[in-house]
C-alpha cells in the first residue's frame, strides 16, 4: 500500500456518516499555513513548513482525495472554532494549547485523527527538502555518495 | 519472432527460480526462451536515490509489475491475543474491532513482476536453511519432511554463492559449507554493534548475515556504498537481484532470450500427458509457444494459479493436479518487530541494511512445545529507520521547536530488531481461483487464505519476547512493534507446489518434476515443502532451481 493510500484508508472509517453541522471548509482554510507553522516553526537552523511551501503541496495532496479532502476540511473547521473565534485571532498560548488538545485527542474523533494526518503529511513533505535536513548527520540524498565507512 | 521459434526449453517467471534455472541450462548449452509478466527495469532511471524526496519514494510500481490478488479467509481477530497489537508512540494504538477478520495491508502478498521478480526489491539476505529444516515432520511431528537433504543441496548452494556474489563470515551454525564466501564481510554497523553487544551478555551471540551484496568489486559490479536502499531499488547493482547477476551472466551466452511484459495464460497438453505449448500474451497479441520442456517459475501464488487456470477437459481439477495438493499448503511468514531509540547512539542510519542476525531459535525445533523456529535481524535501515521522515512518522511524536529540537539531537540513534519465523502449512490456508473476478487477460485472479493457527501464536509471542529481551539489554527506549498478527503482509510464501517422495501427497519430486507430466517442472517457493525458520528464502530457491537445470539435462 502506498503512504497516501494508508492515509485515505486512515481518514474513510471516520468519515463515513460523519456531518458536522460547523463545517465551514471555505473560512477555515485560510489557517492552514499557520497551523502547519505551529507543527513545524522555523528555527535557528531550518525554515518553517510555509517557507517550503509544505501547505501547498499538502493541499493539492489533500485535494486529489474525496476523504483527505473532507477530513481536512471538517478538521480545519474544528480548528476555527474550537477557541470560541476564529484560530488565527487568538493569542500564541491558547493555539498552542488548542494543539496540544488535538496532539492528544483520541484518535477516534475528528481533531486527532485530523491532526495526525496532518502531521504524517506536513513532515514527509518537509523533509523531502534539502533546506529541512540541515542539522542533520545526512546527506542531500543517499546517493551519488552513500556513506562510507568508518560511521563512529 | 522470439515466440515464433521452439526453444529447449521455456521457463515463466525470471525471478530467483527462473533465473537460475535459465542460468543453469544456458550455461550447458541449452538454448532458452524466459517469458516474465512483468516489465523490465533499469536501475539508472527507476531507482533514483540521487533526489532529496528519496525516503518518499518505495520500490517503484510500473505498469503491470504486481499481480492483482485476492484476500478470503485470514482469520479473526481474539481478545487473548491483544498483546500482539502494533503501537507506535506517534500513531498509539489504533485498535482493531477484536472479533473482526484480519485484513491485508502494507501490499499483501508484497512481490514484484519484473525481469529479476523480487529480487529487484530484496534486501539481499542469502541464507543456507539448516539441515534440519529438511527434516521437520521427524523432528516435530508437523508438516513434511522433505524428500532431499541438506548435503544434497550443498553443492548446490556453494555454486550459487559463487556465481551471485556472497559477502560473510559463514553461512550460520550446522550449516556446513564446501568452499568459503567469495567476499569478506561488510563492517558492521553502529546499530548491529549496539545488539552484537546486548547479545553477549545475555548469552545469545549475533553474527555477520550472509549478503548477496559486493563488499568489493566482484561479477563486473562494483562494491556497495552502504547508502542502505537496497529494498528500494539498488542503483549501483552491487545487490545481486538477478537481472544484473545470473540473468546477466547467461544472457552473455548468446542463448538465452528473454521476453518480458508477456503474460503465460495456460499451459497446453499434448499427448501422453505431456505439456506440448503454453500459450502466451505479448503486446496484445496470443502467441502459442511450442516446446520439448517448461519450466514454471512463478512464484508461490502465480504458479499455482497457472496450473489451476490451465484445466481442461481431461485435467478438470487443474495441470499437475493428480495430488489435489495444487494452492494447498500455502505459508507466510511470521514477523514481529520492536524498535526504539538508545541514548547516546550516533549514526545508526548508516551502514548495511540487516547486516548482522542471532541465529539462536532458527532451528525447526528451537521453541519447546511448538513447531518452527525463527530468527533475528538487526532491521534499523531495511525497515526505514534511516531518514528524518521515519523517525518523525514512528518514533518521536510532538511538534513544534522542542520537537525539531529533539529530531536533531537523537537522528541516528534508532535500532531496530526484526524476527521473521516459521509457519507450518495448515488446511485452511491455500491459493485458489477466484469465481468470478478475472485479470485483463481473462484469468481467473488468485485469491489467498492463510489463517495464524495457535501455533503460530504462540512462535509470534516468543518472537516479540526475543526482540524486546536484546533491546532491553542494549537499553534501547522501545518505541514501535509491528507485526502479522493483526494484517497478513507477506513477502515470503510457499507451500502450493509442494515437492516430496509421494505422487498423492505432493506435486512434484525432489528434482522439481511435476509426479502428472515429464515435461513440466517447477522452480520457485511453491515447492518448499516447509519454509524453514526464518531464513531467507531466494538462496535455497535458486540452489533448487540450479539442481533442476541439471535434472532436465540429465532427462
Amino acid at each position: 500500500m502506498k503512504r497516501r493510500e494508508a492515509l485515505v484508508a486512515m481518514a474513510a472509517p471516520l468519515l463515513v456518516g460523519f456531518q458536522p453541522a460547523a463545517a465551514q471548509p471555505t473560512v477555515a482554510r485560510g489557517i492552514l499555513a499557520h497551523f502547519l507553522d505551529l507543527i513545524i516553526p522555523a528555527d535557528d537552523v531550518t525554515p518553517s513548513a510555509s517557507a517550503l511551501g509544505v501547505h501547498t503541496e499538502l493541499e493539492d495532496a489533500v485535494r486529489s482525495h474525496a476523504l483527505l479532502s473532507q477530513l481536512f476540511d471538517y478538521g480545519l473547521s474544528w480548528l476555527d472554532q474550537a477557541g470560541g473565534r476564529s484560530f488565527l485571532s487568538l493569542s500564541p498560548e491558547t493555539q498552542q494549547a488548542i494543539l496540544v488538545h488535538a496532539a492528544q485527542a483520541d484518535f477516534n474523533q475528528i481533531p486527532g485523527r485530523f491532526f495526525a494526518v496532518a502531521r504524517l503529511l506536513a513532515t514527509e513533505i518537509y523533509f523531502s527538502k534539502s533546506e529541512a535536513i540541515a542539522g542533520l548527520p545526512l546527506n542531500k540524498a543517499p546517493q551519488p555518495d552513500g556513506y562510507l565507512p568508518p560511521w563512529s | 519472432m522470439e515466440l515464433s521459434r521452439t526453444p529447449d526449453v521455456v521457463v515463466i517467471g525470471s525471478g530467483a527460480g527462473g533465473a537460475s534455472v535459465a542460468w543453469g541450462l544456458v550455461s550447458q548449452g541449452a538454448e532458452v526462451l524466459l517469458l516474465e509478466a512483468g516489465p523490465r527495469f533499469d536501475p539508472s532511471v527507476d531507482y533514483p536515490q540521487d533526489r532529496p524526496d528519496w525516503e518518499r519514494r518505495a520500490f517503484p510500481q510500473k505498469p503491470g509489475s504486481r499481480t492483482r490478488v485476492l484476500y478470503g479467509d485470514l482469520g479473526i481477530l481474539n481478545a487473548d491475543d491483544r498483546d500482539l497489537m502494533r503501537w507506535s508512540k506517534v500513531a498509539g494504538r489504533d485498535v482493531p474491532v477484536l472479533g473482526s477478520a484480519r485484513v491485508a495491508s502494507g501490499g499483501g502478498y508484497s512481490h514484484v513482476m519484473g525481469v529479476g521478480g523480487s529480487t529487484l526489491h530484496f534486501v539481499g539476505e542469502a541464507h543456507r536453511l539448516h539441515p534440519d529444516a529438511f527434516r521437520l515432520h521427524s523432528l516435530t511431528d508437523a508438516g513434511v519432511d522433505w524428500p532431499m537433504s541438506y548435503q544434497a543441496l550443498e553443492p548446490y548452494y556453494s555454486k550459487i554463492e559463487h556465481a551471485i556474489g556472497m559477502a560473510g563470515t559463514d553461512a550460520g551454525p550446522g550449516r556446513a559449507q564446501s568452499r568459503d564466501f567469495p567476499m569478506p564481510a561488510h563492517p558492521l554497523s553502529p546499530g548491529a554493534r549496539v545488539l552484537a553487544e546486548a547479545g553477549r551478555k545475555i548469552g545469545r551471540p549475533w553474527s555477520v548475515n550472509p549478503r548477496a551484496v559486493n563488499s568489493r568489486v566482484y561479477d563486473e559490479r562494483p562494491a556497495c556504498n552502504y547508502c542502505g536502499q537496497c529494498s528500494r531499488g539498488c542503483p549501483l547493482g552491487d545487490k545481486a537481484s538477478m537481472d544484473v547477476s545470473l540473468l546477466r551472466r547467461a544472457m552473455d551466452s548468446g542463448r538465452l532470450t528473454i521476453v518480458s511484459e508477456a503474460q503465460v495464460t495456460r499451459l497446453l497438453l499434448g499427448k501422453q500427458g505431456v505439456i506440448s505449448a503454453v500459450e502466451v500474451v505479448s503486446q496484445g497479441q496470443k502467441h502459442r509457444v511450442e516446446t520439448p520442456q517448461v519450466v514454471l517459475a512463478a512464484g508461490a501464488v502465480n504458479s499455482p494459479r497457472l496450473l489451476l487456470a490451465s484445466a481442461n477437459a481431461e485435467q478438470p481439477d487443474g495441470i499437475a493436479n493428480g495430488s489435489g495438493q495444487v494452492g494447498r499448503n500455502f505459508m507466510e511468514t511470521l514477523w514481529w518487530n520492536s524498535a526504539g531509540l538508545l541514548p547516546g547512539l550516533r549514526n545508526s542510519h548508516m551502514g548495511l541494511p540487516a547486516d548482522a542476525t542471532d541465529w539462536g531459535m532458527a532451528h525447526p525445533a528451537s521453541v519447546p512445545g511448538l513447531a518452527g523456529g525463527y530468527k533475528l535481524t538487526h532491521t534499523t535501515l531495511d525497515t526505514g529507520l534511516n531518514g528524518p521522515i521515519g523517525y518523525a512518522a514512528r518514533l518521536l511524536p510532538g511538534f513544534g521547536a522542542e520537537w525539531k529540537a529533539q529530531m536533531r539531537a537523537r537522528f541516528g540513534s534508532a535500532v531496530s530488531v526484526g524476527a521473521v519465523g516459521q509457519v507450518i502449512a495448515d488446511e485452511r490456508s491455500k491459493v485458489s481461483l477466484d469465481p468470478e473476478q478475472v485479470d485483463a487477460f481473462g484469468m481467473a485472479l488468485p485469491r489467498i487464505d492463510s489463517v495464524l493457527t495457535d501455533n503460530s501464536l504462540a512462535l509470534l509471542r516468543e518472537m516479540a519476547r526475543g526482540c524486546r529481551e536484546v533491546l532491553s539489554r542494549a537499553g534501547v527506549e522501545i518505541a514501535e512493534e509491528t507485526s502479522n498478527w493483526d494484517a497478513f503482509q507477506s513477502t515470503h510464501v510457499f507451500g502450493t507446489a509442494r515437492m516430496g517422495l509421494d505422487s498423492a501427497e505432493a506435486v512434484v519430486d525432489g528434482q522439481g518434476r511435476s509426479f502428472d507430466h515429464p515435461n513440466l517442472w517447477i522452480a520457485d517457493a511453491s515447492v518448499f515443502p516447509s519454509s524453514g525458520a526464518g531464513e531467507a528464502p531466494s538462496l535455497t530457491i535458486m540452489a533448487l532451481a540450479a539442481r533442476t537445470a541439471d535434472a532436465i539435462l540429465a532427462g
